[in-house]
């Protein structure tokens, strides 16, 4: 494990990014749902992944709430790949590779994702 | 969706967000048996929303905790490493493990689990003191409540890694947080502070969660819908849980966890009985 301190930047950054990513995907399931309620929407039920940002931004509320959860699901996988960049900067190398480890291994649980579709 | 069923999962929501992210949990395990049990929320869409709330109550808890420094992020990053593979594995192998035989071992741990955190209850304030020459493994915090810096000395790092792959194991085949192994994991094997290993552990349950969720999603299982009133609820039960942790004895922290241990190793237990997943 490396001796090295995690400087204080790098805690507020990934801190900052995890909260503001929470609050974008609350903002955007807000929305969605407003639209949905306004318009007395049903909504289809369930969004293949691939149709989700398409119909987000042609307004559609199912797309938008429905990105709001993709949001939710992507911050996390944004704060390793933020960490990567803040921790790479730091010269830790072993820990950059660790992180970039996480992160292929989240690419393959979306491909799997994506492949059961 | 009626007003009182938006408002009842909003409050379910709040609850998990507390307890979730002052124990490091995750809030994922009391949300399935409250949504179903008293709102009547099939179990495949509360699986899908206690996913939601994993991942919603790690980012609100875990930025919190990052803010106060209480993370151990070289450490999380190493056991979420684990954590995450035991996820893929789990997800992936749910279709064909024996359900009965994996809550059997399961809650046999966790009374394990229960029973050694009970015996260190009344050491929970006291960690290993760093002594002798400096150590790549030393670490601190500053802890609020007593306004002083603790230091302590991570041990036993392969066994609180190859825990944490059982933690992300479970996560994947049970859609819960991986929390509930992540935790002892760092406080009873590797000597890190319950209040660190809360912070650390809600840091790394986001990314084990996402793990499983991507999978979830593409099978369906998460309603968006019932997914707003759950994040709602969430950031507002996780940016209080941190907070109070602050004002927590962790002897009474230990004591809160060890009643949660219990009770889910009881219904895991009782769950291999009945023959559930």
């Amino acid at each position: 494990m490396s001796s090295t301190p995690t400087s204080p930047a790098l805690y507020l950054i990934l801190s900052r990014l995890l909260l503001a990513g929470v609050m974008v995907s609350l903002a955007l399931m807000c929305v969605g749902y407003a639209l949905l309620e306004i318009r007395h929407d049903a909504g289809r039920a369930w969004l293949p992944l691939g149709q989700i940002v398409p119909r987000a931004l042609a307004g559609d509320a199912r797309g938008l709430l429905d990105l709001g959860v993709l949001v939710l699901l992507a911050t996390p996988t944004l704060r390793v790949a933020a960490a990567i960049i803040l921790v790479a900067r730091e010269r830790r190398g072993r820990d950059a590779l660790i992180e970039a480890a996480v992160l292929c291994l989240l690419a393959l649980s979306l491909a799997l994702a994506l492949l059961r579709q | 969706m009626t007003p009182d069923f938006l408002l009842g999962a909003v409050a379910i929501a709040v609850a998990a967000g507390l307890f979730g992210s002052l124990l490091g949990l995750g809030g994922g395990l009391f949300v399935v048996p409250l949504l179903t049990g008293l709102l009547g929320v099939s179990t495949g869409e509360a699986i899908g929303a206690s996913v939601v709330a994993v991942v919603a109550t790690s980012c609100v808890g875990g930025s919190t905790y990052l803010r106060y420094r209480v993370v151990n992020v070289p450490l999380g990053m190493r056991l979420e490493l684990a954590t995450v593979c035991g996820a893929i594995v789990g997800a992936l192998l749910l279709t064909i493990a024996d359900p009965r035989l994996l809550n059997a071992v399961f809650g046999l741990v966790l009374t394990y689990t229960g029973v050694v955190m009970l015996r260190g209850g009344g050491r929970a304030d006291q960690v290993e003191t760093p002594s002798g020459p400096p150590d790549p493994h030393d670490y601190s915090y500053y802890n609020v409540r007593r306004q002083v810096e603790i230091a302590y000395r991570v041990r036993r790092v392969p066994a609180g890694v190859a825990a944490s792959l059982v933690g992300g194991f479970v996560s994947g085949i049970l859609g819960v947080g991986g929390g509930l192994f992540n935790v002892p994991a760092m406080t009873v094997l590797m000597g890190v502070p319950l209040r660190v290993a809360a912070g650390t552990s809600a840091f790394m349950i986001g990314v084990t969660g996402t793990a499983g969720a991507f999978i979830q999603y593409a099978h369906g299982l998460i309603d968006a819908r019932l997914a707003l009133p759950v994040v709602a609820g969430v950031i507002t039960g996780a940016a209080f849980g941190p907070r109070l942790s602050r004002h927590v004895t962790q002897v009474r922290l230990n004591q809160v966890f060890v009643v949660v241990v219990f009770v889910f190793a009881a219904e895991m237990l009782w769950r291999a009985a009945a023959g559930a997943r």
